[in-house]
């Protein structure tokens, strides 16, 4: 069973300009098997919140703790490789691998041979639905909707259970949209996935099993 | 057929024919563009007979008999039909204390008489023994694939996750061993592979959340390999670097030509430095200064009085070498029988001296040129043809000294003489006035030479060439049983390192000799020396001009190359900022990603270099260690700029690159 568990989170950057106070004394919890939508204006927060989550950045204070372990004190690198995976709005595959190369690079990077690596990625876009016609095609000849399908098998690949997902459906058309949803869903309900969404999209936080809700980097 | 196919051709669920291959019943063919399963109809009609034996509760270890073709099927049949026999009996047994247990009338079973009961029935015919048997069976395999237990320690670290496993071991009698340790440690347990993983789980009394340690046994199922070891690591990164160069071609092409067309650039300019350095210290070789002592006055090189201090001084320079110093003699042959005294010339004084004629002494026989030599150079300006020698006799043996000559063709004959003749002749010199700047000749004592050589004066010197050429060391010779002073007749030489002109011209001054000064009154004292540096120093100072040029600008050239070892491979990873990010974000360490980039950068570099470094040498532009050095200067550089370009790229927020916020 996967846990997060966030206390008194806060983290700022500096831009061009001025230093923006992204998120301000977040404090939740997540676990196993639900779908959690986290919603919010533009600027609210929402993906900043989610690259702390991911171990991307660090908080500057507060604590985040995964399956008990204090995120700033462990080597996060291997948290991404093994705990925990993020799918993007804009999908970010390796342009110059195919579908089935994207999905073997975390396994390869475990250390897995080429040919386990290949077998265990063909089930993982398998698992998601995807013809075998994609497997060796480069994502600039995919649609949004199987792009994002490639990305969700790769984080399956990396067999961590929490998947963390930003703004997945804001290149997709409705229909696509509605895919990806259900299979964020079978992913949290049939196999135990602790999903975090965060969208701007009411339908997708609607069909969540717990929706939370940022403003001003501050968390209701 | 692919799974969904199958799923509706054998109504078994993809999971189960997942657990089946697992269990290793089928092992279907993988599409090898895809890796995708490719069930064949053999594969299906086996699916088929995997659930028609299951749903006859046969258990999957006889099933797999059965399809590796061990049992015959109707056999196995057999004994699953014994054993559904058996069941039945032992189920029906359980059904009857079941029905004795109910029509029991009392309040309160006794469970001792009914466990008694059970007992001696199974003593008689093991009706309950083998399901308590078989329960042990199945639980003995479960736990021996996946156990897990629970601990009262808070799991934070490595270091407790072990010490959890290695009490559990304890606990358990089994021998513990750590492979790698880790929040997802790998272990051995009895010799058998596990990995171990933590959850956390509500109590369902207490509602508080305790720590339950799940233990697998690792995958090591047939065609399979362990996933670790530092060395697949390091040939999946090798490969990853050659892949990476192969994908990002026209970048890769580009840096490897920079690289070339950086260290050509180089090695033209190194090479260039090289060489006119190279022509700067050759150039004594190239472009000789010559020496010659004069006159005060210029205007003689020969006939002179060259003083011993001169010689000495000459001599003993490190800075001069190929000296030519001649003395010169008069002679008059002495014809055979002829013992006479010959009278003592008159001294002749002025510069009528060397007008003078000998021939007083001895009025038929012709005054003879005799030239005292040091080195056979000095000859080639009065025959162009080799020495034609006595045997065993060559220039080595002639300038040792002795008694020997070389006579000119023509003298030969004159006087009815040949090589190995002996000549016998009247000597005599030119020795300064002992006041005034004359000359006066003095006789010497005669001289019997052997003729080891023979000379053809070319027609344009007859008038200036020596009939007779004698070893200069036998003039000295001679000056000394005669006890005079010797002086040479000229002296000529070549500065060996022109580059100390300077100190050499104050040796010779020390010495008595000066510069030519045509005002100075004329006399035929070897007091001047004419130095032939004019080409000499005007190519020097050209060289040095470039030199120094070159070398001005060797820092200019050395930053242009550390710009293009930071530029480069700045410009180029910019594009591939979205590549980094995804890496990170997938885990990959920020070390192991620099060292990724960093290697196919360099790895280009160097590729590039060498060939721009093997051209170089090919077409002459820099020498073989020239290149060498160029391209390991050119490596060294490039690492120090690549390696900045590395850190700032390294510095990059990968959240702000991911969310398109960068």
């Amino acid at each position: 069973m996967e846990r997060i568990e966030v206390k008194e989170v806060s983290y700022s950057y500096q831009n061009k300009y001025q230093k923006i106070e992204a998120v301000k004394e977040v404090s939740c919890t997540f676990e196993s098997g639900k779908l959690y939508a986290i919603t919010g204006e533009s600027g609210s927060g929402k993906s900043t919140f989610l690259s702390l989550l991911a171990g991307l950045d660090c908080a500057e204070s507060g604590v985040i703790l995964v399956n008990g372990e204090n995120l700033s004190e462990i080597d996060r690198d291997a948290c991404r490789r093994k705990q925990i995976s993020v799918v993007y709005q804009a999908f970010h595959l390796f342009p110059l691998l195919t579908a089935l190369e994207n999905v073997m690079y975390p396994l390869e990077l475990q250390g897995i041979s080429r040919r386990e690596a290949r077998k265990q990625a063909a089930e993982c876009l398998e698992e998601v639905g995807l013809e075998e016609k994609i497997l060796g095609q480069y994502p600039k000849m995919m649609s949004g909707g199987e792009q994002q399908r490639v990305a969700i098998a790769r984080a399956m690949a990396a067999k961590g259970k929490i998947l963390l997902a930003d703004e997945p459906t804001g290149n997709l058309d409705s229909e696509n949209e509605a895919h990806i949803v259900e299979l964020l869903k079978r992913m949290a309900h049939e196999m135990d996935y602790l999903v975090i969404v965060v969208t701007h999209n009411p339908e997708i936080a609607r069909q969540a099993d717990v929706c939370m809700r940022m403003k001003d980097g501050r968390m209701n | 057929m692919n799974t969904k196919q199958v799923e509706e051709a054998t109504g078994i669920t993809r999971q189960n024919i997942r657990y089946y291959e697992r269990q290793n019943l089928l092992e279907p063919a993988r599409d090898t563009g895809n890796a995708y399963r490719d069930y064949s109809e053999e594969d299906v009609r086996r699916l088929k007979l995997i659930k028609m034996l299951r749903m006859l509760d046969m258990p999957l270890k006889e099933i797999r008999q059965v399809l590796n073709g061990n049992i015959p099927l109707k056999k196995a049949i057999a004994k699953q039909q014994e054993n559904l026999l058996l069941q039945q009996k032992q189920l029906q047994a359980a059904l009857e204390m079941c029905t004795s247990i109910q029509k029991d009338k009392s309040e309160t079973i006794d469970v001792d008489i009914y466990l008694e009961w059970m007992e001696n029935m199974a003593k008689g015919g093991s009706i309950f023994a083998k399901i308590v048997d078989d329960y042990k069976q199945v639980a003995e395999e479960e736990r021996r694939r996946q156990f897990s237990f629970y601990t009262e320690l808070p799991v934070h670290t490595a270091g407790t996750f072990e010490k959890v496993l290695r009490d559990y071991a304890k606990e358990q009698g089994r021998k513990f061993h750590m492979v790698k340790p880790g929040m997802y440690p790998e272990f051995l347990l009895d010799g058998v592979p596990y990995t171990a993983a933590r959850t956390f789980e509500k109590d369902g009394g207490t509602e508080e959340t305790r720590t339950r340690i799940i233990c697998s046994r690792a995958e090591d199922a047939n065609g399979r390999e362990r996933a670790r070891g530092h060395r697949r690591i390091l040939l999946q990164s090798v490969y990853a670097i050659g892949v990476n160069i192969k994908r990002h071609r026209f970048k890769s092409i580009l840096n490897a030509a920079i690289s070339m067309l950086t260290v050509i650039v180089l090695a033209f300019y190194l090479g260039g430095l090289s060489g006119t350095r190279q022509q700067f210290a050759e150039l004594p070789e190239a472009i000789p200064v010559r020496a010659t002592v004069m006159n005060a006055i210029g205007t003689l090189r020969n006939g002179l009085l060259v003083r011993q201090q001169v010689l000495d001084t000459v001599y003993g320079s490190p800075y001069i070498g190929e000296i030519e110093e001649t003395a010169e003699l008069l002679g008059h042959i002495r014809t055979e029988g002829s013992k006479e005294e010959i009278p003592g010339p008159e001294k002749e004084t002025g510069e009528d001296a060397r007008a003078g004629d000998g021939a007083e002494s001895n009025p038929q026989s012709p005054e003879i040129q005799i030239l005292g030599v040091n080195c056979p150079e000095i000859t080639e300006d009065y025959t162009e043809e080799e020495i034609r020698w006595a045997d065993g006799w060559n220039w080595e043996r002639f300038l040792e000294g002795g008694k020997v000559c070389i006579a000119g063709n023509t003298f030969l004959g004159q006087q009815g003489l040949d090589i190995g003749d002996e000549a016998a002749f009247t000597l005599e010199h030119y020795q300064p006035l002992p006041f005034g700047p004359g000359l006066e000749r003095s006789s010497l004592m005669p001289e019997e030479m052997e003729i080891v050589g023979s000379m053809s004066i070319t027609e344009d010197s007859a008038a200036q060439a020596p009939q007779i050429v004698v070893p200069v060391e036998r003039v000295k010779q001679i000056y000394k049983e005669n006890v005079k002073v010797y002086f040479a007749s000229s002296l000529a030489f070549t500065v060996t390192d022109p580059m100390e002109l300077n100190a050499l011209k104050q040796d010779l001054i020390k010495a008595g000799l000066s510069s030519v000064v045509p005002e100075m009154t004329d006399s035929y004292i070897g007091s001047a020396c004419r130095i032939e540096d004019d080409v000499f120093m005007q190519a020097a100072v050209g060289l040095e001009k470039n030199i120094a040029l070159l070398e001005a600008f060797l820092p200019f050239i050395i930053l242009v190359v550390l710009l293009a070892g930071y530029l480069v491979p700045h410009l180029l990873l910019q594009g591939r900022r979205g590549e980094y990010a995804i890496m990170r974000a997938l885990g990959t360490g920020k070390k192991r990603c620099t060292v990724l980039f960093f290697t196919e950068h360099m790895l280009l570099a160097m590729a590039g270099g060498a060939v721009g470094a093997g051209l170089s040498a090919a077409f002459g532009t820099a020498g073989i260690p020239t290149a060498a050095a160029v391209w390991g200067l050119f490596l060294l550089c490039h690492t120090l700029g690549a390696a900045a370009a590395m850190w700032l790229f390294g510095k990059m927020s990968v959240a702000a690159v991911l969310s398109c916020r960068d």
